[in-house]
């Protein structure tokens, strides 16, 4: 496996993006993680590989204060897998389809994410707050309504937020990366503007 | 080795629409120290990347002409030996700090550590670059945590270590205080001494003029003037196409348009102060 | 003048001085993970605990054991009150002998000791790992992997992704302070306060970037990528046979630790230690 150099040394400033974002939101106390954005800018910019690392490392980074984090490396990739496979698409150009591409994410992280929880936490609620209120709000224990799906729809909830200002950050980010610095990239020439194409095609050779 | 030709190059970088550099040809010989001076954005740093390698092999665009490094075109050159072939010292210190060792002493035998030297070599080594460079205090100390000016020192230590045949150095001092400066072209004058190729991009004309023995004067990516240091920078055309030159020159200019010239041009002070004295004499 | 006495420490295997900490990494690693899988077979409280006890005195050895009981700590606590608190809600069905009423929120026996049991899992597994990974400082980690051939660009991710979260993290919060004394808006409703942070950390993310140009160019100066045997300043002791040795009985506790928790551990009633 040969990742060109630049992708490589993108990596760990990836993971340094998934980290700032996790410290944004403690900052300014927003009730979302963005910590998937490194790993969702660099799958798009550099491709499947270098995405999945970015989301691997920061795993494994994040689990080293909290081990049980560890098996959650495994949404991390999927949205590295995804995110390159929408970059190549077509779909981080265009804004729509960029808030559309939050459902995926949202699917990923708080559907996969719910099941996974449900597993380690021994086919029970997790130790999420929000999912525990949405099984209350919605009657049970004594209404009956099941379980897995109040944490289904809990995470699911809670990590759509997260994932639209997740992608629109994203979005931004890649609108904004300079020409010069995209050429160098594996995919980059899908964010490089027409006008660069332009001039790239006219240029006097 | 060290010998580079430049044959009529003209580059363009990815989708830009005019070359940085244009119809260059120029030849570097072995332990020769070159100084290039112009304005920013004359392609002075593009200068660099095509002698180190970096063009074509990083940057990609359009490369014409052709570039000979040691008798070997740069295309066909190993982009990854080339680095340990030719030294790379450039301005920003913050990047050139590699970010993955703990203590400056391991920061600046990292180089020599990747190229597979001995324990003993590297230790000998880095203690004789932390020396020269007098950050001998520093070695302890985390190299993240450092000043920038700090971070220049044990940048520029850290590709001296590695005893590089050339040397290509673009603004090393940037980030340094006079004093720092002044020690900095100390080292490049030792280096001179053994006989390394420099090349070397400064706004400090007045360093340039004292140590350089040939100048390459860049504007919109095209050489102006070319030559041995003292002849281009006593050239009057020069300070006529309000180029920075020497304050020496600058004197020794003045005192021919008052009618009172000295027996040559002066670049440096001291030349200044011999010529003054002789013409008194 | 150099200090002597610091550039001979290059000259030897580098030491913490303590037993624990001067293990390889390897060595430490395979018996941490090794008996960090046992409590998710167990499942079992009282497991669960003699693990997390064993690997706090195996801790106060350490060197680094100040990091270690500050966040074992915490996931212990955090992990065990959460889950035994949220299992109080979620498993009245099949619950039966009443503990307490908590001004009429009933607390079972059963569920407690399910809690108890299941953070068991979840505690055990991350303490042990915790140990790991304070005990091993992430370059020695690296330092270890590159020695058994994985490739020192790896090494640089992972060393090169922490340094640069200390260096972004502390430039977020530069942005952040410098905003707040601008008098932006850092308060207020969450759509507000997101919308004053991504225009000025959406920058700080683009440059960080756009700095792997030159880090790319610096670091190719130092021959990262020349294809030739690397040396080491800092070096590591090599794995010891006793070492080998430590790391076979891990293997084979983990192993007999499987048949013993699903043949004899699961037969045994969950409030049998109570």
């Amino acid at each position: 496996m040969k990742i060109s150099k630049q992708a490589l040394f993108l990596i760990p400033i990836g993971v340094a993006v998934n980290f700032i974002g996790g410290q944004i939101c403690i900052l300014t106390k927003l009730p979302a993680y963005l910590d998937a954005i490194g790993t969702i800018v660099v799958a798009a910019l550099c491709g499947t590989v270098p995405g999945v690392i970015v989301g691997l490392v920061s795993n494994v980074l994040n689990s080293l204060t909290d081990p049980n984090t560890l098996w959650y490396g495994l949404l991390n990739m999927a949205f590295a897998i995804v995110a390159a496979y929408l970059s190549k698409k077509l779909w981080f150009k265009n804004f729509g389809l960029t808030l559309l591409s939050s459902l995926f994410f949202a699917f990923i992280g708080g559907g996969i994410g719910s099941v996974m929880t449900w597993i380690i936490y021994g086919f029970d609620l997790g130790t999420s707050w929000v999912v525990n209120l949405v099984w209350i709000a919605l009657g049970s224990p004594e209404g009956g309504f099941p379980m897995f799906l109040a944490e289904f729809i809990g995470e699911v909830g809670v990590d759509l937020f997260d994932k639209v200002l997740t992608v629109i950050a994203s979005y931004f980010i890649l609108k904004a990366m300079p020409t010069r610095f995209l050429s160098k990239l594996p995919l980059g020439y899908i964010y490089i503007s027409d006008e660069d194409k332009a001039i790239e095609d006219s240029a006097e050779d | 080795m060290a010998r580079i030709e430049l044959k009529d190059v003209t580059y363009r970088y990815p989708y830009t629409k005019s070359p940085a550099l244009k119809h260059i040809t120029y030849t570097f010989e072995p332990g020769k120290f070159y100084g290039i001076i112009g304005e920013n954005g004359g392609g002075k740093t593009t200068l660099c990347n095509l002698l180190r390698g970096l063009i074509p092999h990083f940057y990609q665009g359009s490369l014409k002409g052709d570039v000979i490094i040691d008798g070997t075109d740069v295309r066909k050159w190993d982009t990854d030996e080339l680095s340990a072939q030719i030294g790379y010292v450039f301005q920003n210190p913050f990047t050139q700090i590699s970010g993955i060792k703990e203590t400056v002493f391991e920061e600046v035998g990292m180089g020599l550590e990747n190229l597979g030297y001995s324990e003993e070599e590297v230790i000998k080594r880095v203690c004789d670059v932390c020396e020269l460079l007098k950050i001998t205090d520093l070695v302890e100390k985390d190299p993240n945590a450092l000043s920038g000016g700090q971070k220049q020192r044990v940048a520029f230590a850290s590709i001296i270590s590695m005893d590089t045949e050339m040397l290509v150095i673009d603004e090393p001092t940037s980030q340094l205080d006079p004093e720092g400066t002044e020690d900095v072209f100390q080292i490049i004058k030792t280096l001179k001494e053994e006989h390394k190729t420099i090349v070397l991009v400064e706004h400090k004309i007045d360093l340039i003029a004292e140590f350089c023995d040939e100048i390459i004067v860049l504007k919109d990516g095209e050489i102006v003037f070319s030559g041995p240091t003292h002849e281009i920078l006593s050239n009057r055309a020069l300070l006529e196409a309000n180029a920075t030159i020497p304050q020496a020159a600058i004197f020794g200019h003045a005192m021919a348009d008052a009618g009172k010239p000295l027996a040559d041009i002066p670049i440096t002070i001291e030349e200044a102060e011999r010529l003054v004295r002789e013409r008194k004499g | 003048m150099i200090n002597q006495e610091f550039v001979d420490k290059f000259r030897h295997y580098h030491k913490y001085g303590t037993w624990w900490d001067d293990l390889n990494p390897l060595t430490k690693f395979v018996v941490c993970f090794m008996v960090a899988l046992t409590p998710i077979y167990a499942l079992t409280w009282w497991y669960g605990l003699g693990v997390c006890v064993i690997v706090s005195i195996v801790a106060m050895t350490s060197k680094f054991r100040k990091n270690f009981f500050s966040l074992a700590v915490k996931v212990f606590l955090i992990i065990t009150i959460l889950l035994v608190v949220l299992r109080q809600i979620g498993h009245r069905a099949t619950s039966i002998t009443p503990l307490i009423n908590i001004f009429g929120w009933q607390w079972y026996v059963e569920t407690l000791f399910n809690s108890l049991n299941r953070a068991s899992f979840i505690v055990g597994f991350s303490v042990t790992m915790i140990l790991f990974f304070t005990t091993t400082p992430m370059r020695d980690i690296t330092y270890q992997l590159e020695q058994m051939g994985v490739s020192h660009e790896a090494s640089y991710v992972m060393l090169s992704s922490m340094q640069n979260i200390i260096d972004l993290k502390a430039t977020a919060v530069t942005i952040f302070d410098s905003q707040k004394a601008r008098g932006i808006e850092t308060t207020g409703n969450a759509i507000k306060r997101a919308k004053a942070f991504f225009p000025t950390l959406a920058p700080l993310m683009i440059g960080a970037m756009q700095g792997t140009e030159e880090k790319t160019i610096a670091l190719d100066a130092r021959a990262f990528s020349v294809k030739r045997n690397h040396s080491f300043l800092r070096k590591l002791r090599p794995v010891q046979g006793y070492e080998w040795a430590m790391m076979a009985v891990a293997v084979i506790f983990n192993i007999a630790m499987i048949f013993v928790s699903f043949k004899i551990l699961k037969q045994l009633p969950v409030t049998r230690f109570f």
